[in-house]
């Protein structure tokens, strides 16, 4: 083959790829069924499910639920076999479910966090955190009040690549029945049909509460308010939340002591006085991980909330003191809110004031590496949560006494701008491990009525408070649950008002996010100027915005 | 008579054959490999022609609507891919670059060895590495490169240089360079091999003509080796450009791209496109174009370094 008849060789080889593509393409484009339209069940199974003792186990001693007296359900008496349980059981509370009890279903959940340990494999990241039994006694239990219910309990890791997985998952309506999600994934993924509204269910009574418990007439009266925040843009919300995490700033005694400082600071100004104090006694301020979004927009997120406080007013046009995105959208639409404007600027040079404590390379390490940091002892706070205290309070590599503070408040001492009293706010909110949708999975297979009545089991707070208490790494977050001990410190700050703003990578969608990363990463650790920084900043928040109303406006 | 070299056409004589006899044959190799055809049609060339359709489409995973080439005209301007491009190519070039002297080097050394136990010995010492998984590999030198336990650092500290320690990776202007010199020093693994291969090919008669000739152990190399290894050359190169440019991995484990952007590669951006957007479409026409380069790069590869001059010696 001469030279030119090899340039003509690979120029139809292109064009017969672009010709056959359209055909080939063709054959393979089904679409995932519209949620609560006509389904036909699918055979698909998950990637993996735990094996038959796991989850599977049923126990035809009681009728269905359906079938047992009027006078058992409205007595609140449990049936025969709730009276048969173990202590370890949660109490399956009596209720009037509406699932058909002569038709047998099989559900797939994946738990995350509350997976059952012994199905977990043993990680570098997990070897200290306790052994729970998760999900299972609430498992075993609903299985006990349905016996033609059987449920499998799927198992994949909750690590860094988990959205990919899902969405994998869930674009090939293979996805659990019930899965765990962050509730803003759900509420972004809502345009694919991927998760079931469960505007519908929370309308009915939730019938394993207790008659005259809030829930008992309405499920969604069992929640606390800020469920609300996680509404999609078509104002439907897409997950149950029934625990949540709590953010703080953990701090070591001994390096406080060290750098001369008495006690936990309270306000931002004394939190940047502290961390310099640690800087000039040699130490690191802070073990931080800007690789991730995490660490980075907790901080720039409680900054927004009290920068832009006595802005409220202006943005949050149905006045529930909660802006979605729609209404940031707007905001940022009409100019109400400008990264160019003094006030972001200078929450910007805030940030990166904080930067400046950051050990060195934090934008090139992950979490676990900042937290290695910590735990050995070379660092003076990190940010972290609830999920961390059990696993600090265990681990063998730290030598030192800790305690954890909240965040401190923003007055008029760190910038004019901000104004003096802003009340504390809730930062997290509803980020727990009880956050599960009902998928397209579940309704491919005519699942999600079954599936939703599990959840509502779940949610009842005598089923709920035990599988928290025993994880003890998150807060109970519907109404009459139990207090989880050992996480005191981080009571009062869950008590406090959701936080009006969102935090930055919430606030609009993903691309959004890892934009805001992105940018802001050379102006906190390199050259960027404030005003560079700005500008990128807004003309990606106003490509956000309108990406939100025009999912909006479909 | 001198014989006449008349070019047959490929198949020639089948055609001369009666159909059955034809058919017989061939008919049990075409139901063996017919699974293997059936995988590599479904696992690798469907999606890329579904890259190829969904290129001209808004598709987010589930919805799609057709927008024409309105996704590669998008990509005129994208600043992140933009910013991309020359990040990848000093990838591949450093990476070219390395895999065109380190290992060559290695190799020649190996070649010139006397004793044929030490030169098995180096061999096998060469190819260990081989067998530990690239992503252990990517993940020890992200330990190298940790800014406060990594060794890089803890040598400079010991040797009281602290101004040279650095937050490899976390920094944006040692970021890129930091993946580029990752696998240093790029001698083990089947680069050598391949030289290897190549250079033992050499006939012993040209390289005893070299040595009554007197040349030098440079001018051998220049003269000898090189010219007699240009096959191994092309496919070297070109496995390494296609590499570098579709290899997004070791930017996705150590930075995302970042800090910044100034990590970012094509591919990771695709990646993120599709994975974390949720632009699939997009992302689908991104690698379309990442296809068209490397086949292109492909071909010009294959021109500028023909390998068809085999060794003939003169009469």
């Amino acid at each position: 083959m001469n030279g030119k008849s090899r340039v003509y060789y690979w120029l139809a080889l292109f064009a017969l790829l672009v010709l056959l593509a359209p055909l080939l393409a063709a054959c393979g484009g089904g679409q995932v069924p519209e949620v609560g339209g006509d389904s036909t069940p699918s055979t698909g199974e998950p990637a993996s499910t735990a094996d038959e003792d796991a989850a599977a186990v049923t126990t035809p001693a009681v009728p269905p639920l359906a079938a047992t007296t009027a006078g058992q359900l409205k007595s609140g008496t449990p049936p025969a076999a709730a009276q048969d349980r173990t202590t370890a059981t949660p109490a399956p509370a009596a209720g009037d479910s509406t699932i058909d009890p002569n038709k047998q279903v099989t559900l797939t959940v994946w738990a995350a966090g509350y997976t059952p340990s012994r199905l977990v494999p043993t990680t570098a990241e997990n070897r200290n955190a306790p052994k729970i039994k998760g999900i299972q006694p609430v498992v075993d239990a609903y299985q006990k009040l349905h016996p033609n219910v059987t449920i499998k309990l799927v198992v994949h890791p909750a690590d860094d690549e988990v959205r990919r997985w899902m969405i994998t998952q869930l674009t090939g309506g293979t996805a659990p029945d019930i899965m765990w999600t962050q509730p803003d994934w759900a509420a972004e993924d809502y345009r694919k049909g991927w998760w079931v509204p469960l505007d519908k269910y929370l309308q009915q009574p939730n019938p394993y509460v207790a008659e005259g418990q809030p829930g008992s007439e309405r499920w969604s009266e069992l929640f606390q308010p800020q469920i609300n925040v996680w509404k999609a843009a078509n104002n439907s919300l897409y997950v149950a939340l029934a625990d949540q995490v709590q953010v703080g700033i953990y701090y070591n005694q001994d390096v406080f002591q060290k750098a001369g400082l008495s006690g936990p600071p309270s306000t931002w100004e004394e939190l940047m006085q502290a961390a310099e104090k640690i800087k000039a006694a040699g130490m690191n301020p802070f073990a931080v991980s800007a690789k991730d979004l995490d660490m980075l927009t907790w901080v720039s997120g409680w900054l927004t909330n009290h920068f832009y406080y006595s802005q409220l007013g202006e943005m949050d046009t149905d006045g529930d003191k909660l802006l979605s995105k729609t209404e940031m959208a707007k905001a940022v639409k009409s100019g109400k809110y400008s990264f160019t404007d003094d006030r972001n600027k200078a929450r910007l040079e805030q940030l990166k004031r904080f930067a400046s404590y950051w050990q060195r390379g934090a934008a090139g390490i992950d979490t676990d590496q900042a937290t290695r940091l910590f735990v050995s002892g070379r660092a003076g706070m990190m940010f972290s949560g609830s999920w961390f205290y059990k696993t600090l309070q265990e681990d063998p590599q730290r030598k030192f006494d800790f305690g954890v503070f909240y965040y401190p408040s923003v007055d008029s001492s760190t910038s004019p701008l901000v104004a003096d009293g802003v009340p504390p706010t809730n930062k997290a909110a509803g980020y727990g491990s009880f956050q599960y949708g009902v998928t397209n999975s579940a309704v491919k297979k005519g699942n999600a009525d079954v599936a939703m009545d599990f959840l509502k089991f779940a949610t009842a707070p005598k089923n709920l408070s035990p599988m928290i208490a025993e994880g003890g790494f998150s807060l109970p977050a519907v109404k009459g649950a139990d207090p989880v001990k050992g996480l005191e410190p981080f009571e009062e700050s869950v008590a406090y008002p959701q936080g009006p703003y969102q935090e930055d990578d919430s606030m609009f969608d993903f691309e959004f996010a890892e934009k805001f990363l992105a940018i802001t990463s050379p102006f906190l650790t390199d050259g960027q100027s404030v005003d560079d920084t700005a500008q990128k900043l807004q003309a990606e928040m106003e490509k956000a915005a309108d990406r939100i109303l025009a999912g909006e406006s479909e | 008579m001198a014989r006449v070299a008349v070019p047959l056409r490929f198949g020639a004589t089948l055609r001369r054959r009666p159909r059955e006899r034809r058919l017989r044959a061939p008919l049990g190799v075409y139901l063996f490999i017919a699974p293997s055809i059936l995988l590599l049609l479904v696992f690798s060339y469907y999606p890329i022609f579904s890259a190829f359709y969904h290129s001209l489409y808004a598709w987010d995973g589930v919805n799609s609507r057709f927008v024409g080439f309105a996704n590669f005209a998008a990509m005129l301007a994208d600043d992140p891919l933009h910013q991309s491009v020359p990040h990848v190519l000093l990838l591949a070039a450093a990476a070219v670059t390395f895999a065109l002297t380190l290992p060559l080097l290695a190799a020649e050394l190996i070649f010139n060895l006397h004793s044929e136990r030490w030169r098995f010995l180096y061999r096998v010492l060469f190819t260990i590495p081989m067998v530990v998984p690239w992503i252990v590999t990517v993940l020890v030198w992200q330990f190298f490169y940790d800014p406060i336990d990594g060794p890089i650092n803890r040598v400079f500290l010991a040797l009281g240089m602290e101004n040279f320690a650095r937050g490899w990776l976390g920094e944006p202007r040692t970021a890129l360079g930091a993946i580029a010199l990752m696998g240093f020093p790029f001698v083990a693994g089947l680069n050598l091999l391949i030289y290897l291969a190549g250079l033992n090919s050499i006939s012993t008669e040209v390289l005893d003509a070299t040595k009554l000739d007197g040349a030098t152990f440079w001018q051998r190399f220049l003269h000898v080796d090189i010219p007699l290894i240009r096959g191994q050359i092309r496919l070297i190169v070109i496995l390494t450009t296609i590499t570098q440019i579709q290899n997004f991995a070791p930017v996705l484990i150590l930075t995302k791209g970042g800090p910044g952007y100034s990590t970012m590669v094509p591919g990771m951006w695709m990646y993120q496109n599709a994975f974390v957007f949720g632009k699939m479409g997009y992302a689908s026409a991104i690698g379309v174009v990442l296809f068209a380069v490397m086949l292109a790069l492909t071909a010009v590869n294959t021109r500028l370094i023909r390998s068809g001059e085999e060794y003939e010696p003169r009469r």
